[in-house]
């Protein structure tokens, strides 16, 4: 005969049922455990299954006759990066790392994007995006403001996967609630443990993923959102006095980090249908995900770099909202001088009003 | 063991008062009041009984006696004519309180005479030996019924009003160990004497061996009443008393000290010269004493005696204020500098992960299909209150030997 032995949600001790009170008792942190919450919970570990892959069937779509004719793909000899463009945009830099770009070819291969969300911004705006981003940061240097000279702006369709996908998800939530009180010779804490748990499922729509291995992942993540819903089906003449970026990570690698934040976001909205607890923490999740679509679509990106001591500083503005994101060097004296300023002032303050209460007690 | 005792009665010995006399009394210090003729007594509890004893007997005219003994007496007494005897042979004066043990026959009786009849009936006699009978120990009886003995005593007021003296009788500083030279005795009692009069408060200072089996403030305020101290029919005044064999002191104080010094303020006293004190720096503990007590007597005529909310800081506790400003103001400036420079850093930086995908969620796609809330489990933690610091820390108030109303504490230092 077997003999079974259940564990305490709270400490993990052996627990026992208590024949008194009808419910389950830990010996070692004194939890009590309702019998209906460890049956349901112990059903529920057994029906999580492992996530199965996911068949995409994306094929993808070539290109038309003609299209390629007048496309140029211009090669960086520093960092691999490819763009492409007509034959008049004669570009001089790389947009990526600002080198050089010594290498021209004949346009060929690869798939034709989907869709294409369209420039909405100028090169104008862009510049105006840059002085703004240098407003009200003190410990920006000076001179990195007065002596930046940018290397170049270029408007790039930076090639993106985007993923259509349907969510179910089982997920359990560790939720406690916390009440204090006191008599005359303790202050007393109880903490009330709740499993809740939730099932249900959640659609997204065209989820991005930068199909560029030249471009920054974190880059393009942080000038997002993109409204999707403006985007349109791919002409090539939206390519026109811009360069665009072709994929050279696919679908299948890029699905990732998709489901990665999908997976994420689906705990996240999910939790916070878990209402009037203190504390709410996912404990066991299961997210089977359903592919609904891939598609492949040009991004519009405004690129910007320049150079700071020796370092590459690359500015991104989303060509669609105008987010404008790039991270800004630290000027460590200014940091130094400001960090003593406050210091100094503050201390000196305090001293002074702490020795004058003190005069006066 | 109490019930068999109470088969005999008790009888008042009348014929016992005449045959005592007056001048016996006097001699009072040299009787031997704890008998113990079974050897239950190790020498020391017999001293510190027969001293407790004597205190009573000298504080309230009537001697206390206890006799512990077999039933060898019966060949040629009854047990009330063996207690006369008893009494008799210990040459106890014409106020007398005894209580006489049989421990073979388990008998005992209570005889009382003199004044000790304004306060002993034959259901109070029941009630003092009940108090001995309580207790466990031979020693711990012999203390209980001397207690339940005085409590009658001090609570009719039996101590001879004359036995209190009307006028000082010693001067302001008295000082039985030597603890102060000549020269600081004089500038001391030069001082009490100044301030006593001026604030018409006496302002008194003891110094002891050591102390008897009574707390150290008791000790001191029937030291103050027994030797006269204390301006007006209320007494005015307070004593510091040093015990310096157990380094014990007391502090008391009646009349309009009552009002002067509440047991907050009395602790505020305690730090002025509890400090020099600890050091053995006597002379400088005593000035400030008395400096302190006429600052309070000071405050009190003003209607405001020292209580909480108006004590003052010490110099001690200002410096250690000061100390903690200082570091209190420099760990808020470096967290405050920390904090400000962070978030101006923190600006510099604007490429980040997005890890979720909110801004892609079609719009009406979130459906709930099973939400079950469910209680698990219940844990109830506690942890022990900080007791305040002003609860029972003393200086409360109480009464003398004499039922005199004093208020003060008692400590070490």
């Amino acid at each position: 005969m077997d003999l079974l032995e259940y564990k305490c949600p709270n400490c993990g001790g052996a627990i026992g049922f208590d024949p008194a009170k009808q419910e389950l008792l830990c010996p070692y942190c004194d939890s009590v455990i309702s019998v209906e919450a460890l049956k349901s919970m112990d059903e529920e570990l057994q029906r999580a299954q492992e996530n199965q892959p996911i068949d995409w069937g994306y094929e993808g779509e070539q290109w038309r006759e003609g299209e390629q004719a007048g496309m140029v793909v211009y090669s960086c000899n520093s960092c691999s990066g490819e763009i492409i463009g007509d034959e008049t945009l004669g570009a001089t830099t790389c947009p990526f790392c600002g080198n050089a770009v010594v290498m021209t070819s004949k346009f060929a291969g690869t798939l034709r994007p989907d869709v294409v969300i369209p420039f909405k911004t100028s090169k104008k705006e862009a510049l105006a995006a840059l002085e703004k981003h240098y407003v009200g940061k003190r410990l920006l240097p000076r001179v990195f403001k007065d002596r930046n000279h940018l290397d170049e702006i270029k408007g790039v369709y930076v090639p993106f996967w985007l993923f259509d996908v349907d969510a179910n998800a089982q997920i359990d939530y560790h939720a406690t609630t916390v009440r204090f009180w006191s008599d005359s010779d303790y202050n007393y804490t109880e903490t009330s443990v709740y499993r809740a748990y939730r099932e249900g499922t959640i659609g997204f729509n065209r989820v991005p993923v930068d199909g560029s291995e030249a471009m920054d992942d974190t880059l393009m993540e942080a000038i997002e959102p993109f409204e999707m819903q403006e985007a349109v089906d791919f002409q090539t003449a939206y390519l026109a006095g811009y360069f665009a970026n072709k994929y050279d990570v696919d679908a299948e690698q890029s699905v990732e980090r998709a489901n990665e934040r999908i997976k994420n976001s689906t705990e996240s909205a999910f939790a916070e249908t878990v209402q009037g607890y203190d504390t709410v923490a996912a404990r066991n999740t299961n997210i089977q995900l359903q592919s609904g679509g891939i598609c492949y679509a040009l991004l519009p990106v405004w690129l910007l770099g320049t150079s700071w001591q020796g370092n590459k500083y690359t500015f991104a503005m989303n060509g669609q909202t105008g987010k404008f994101v790039g991270d800004l060097p630290l000027d460590k004296a200014a940091y130094k001088s400001w960090f003593l300023k406050i210091f100094g002032i503050t201390t000196a303050v305090l001293l002074a009003a702490s020795q004058i209460i003190v005069t006066f007690l | 063991m109490n019930k068999k005792y109470r088969i005999l009665t008790i009888i008042l010995i009348a014929v016992l008062l005449a045959v005592l006399a007056a001048p016996i009394s006097v001699l009072a210090a040299e009787k031997t009041l704890i008998v113990d003729e079974i050897g239950k007594l190790s020498d020391s509890e017999k001293a510190t009984l027969n001293a407790q004893a004597q205190r009573i007997s000298e504080t309230y005219g009537v001697d206390v006696a206890f006799f512990l003994v077999t039933d060898a007496y019966k060949t040629d007494y009854t047990l009330p004519e063996y207690t006369e005897a008893c009494y008799k042979k210990q040459n106890m004066g014409q106020n007398g309180v005894i209580l006489l043990v049989d421990e073979v026959s388990m008998k005992w009786y209570i005889a009382y005479t003199g004044t000790a009849m304004d306060v002993l009936t034959e259901q109070k006699a029941e009630d003092v030996f009940d108090a001995y009978d309580e207790e466990d120990t031979y020693y711990d009886r012999i203390v209980a019924y001397l207690n339940a003995v005085e409590t009658l005593l001090s609570t009719q007021g039996s101590a001879s009003v004359n036995s209190l003296p009307a006028d000082r009788q010693l001067p302001r500083f008295v000082d039985k160990v030597g603890l102060l030279n000549e020269q600081q005795a004089e500038q001391l009692t030069k001082k009490l004497d100044e301030i006593s009069q001026r604030q018409q408060f006496d302002v008194v200072v003891a110094v002891v061996p050591e102390l008897d089996h009574r707390e150290a403030r008791l000790f001191a305020a029937d030291f103050y009443e027994q030797n006269g101290f204390g301006f007006g029919k209320d007494m005015d005044g307070a004593i510091l008393l040093l015990a310096t064999k157990d380094r014990d002191f007391g502090f008391a104080s009646c009349g309009f000290g009552l009002t002067a010094f509440t047991p907050v303020g009395q602790e505020y006293l305690d730090k002025l010269f509890l400090p020099y004190l600890k050091k053995d720096q006597y002379f400088e503990a005593f000035m400030a004493y008395a400096d302190g007590v006429d600052d309070f007597v000071t405050k009190a005529k003003a209607g405001e005696p020292y209580d909480k909310g108006n004590i003052p800081k010490t110099p001690e506790e200002k410096f250690k204020m000061r100390l903690n400003g200082v570091w209190i103001s420099l760990v808020v400036a470096l967290l405050l500098a920390l904090g400000i420079t962070s978030s101006w850093k923190r600006q510099l930086i604007s490429v980040r992960r997005e890890d979720l995908a909110h801004a892609y969620v079609r719009e009406g796609s979130v459906i709930l299909n099973v939400q079950n809330d469910q209680f698990l489990y219940r844990n109830v933690s506690r942890t022990l209150r900080p007791k305040d610091k002003d609860r029972g820390s003393g200086g409360g108030s109480f009464s003398s030997s004499s039922g005199t109303s004093f208020t003060g504490h008692s400590g070490k230092y």
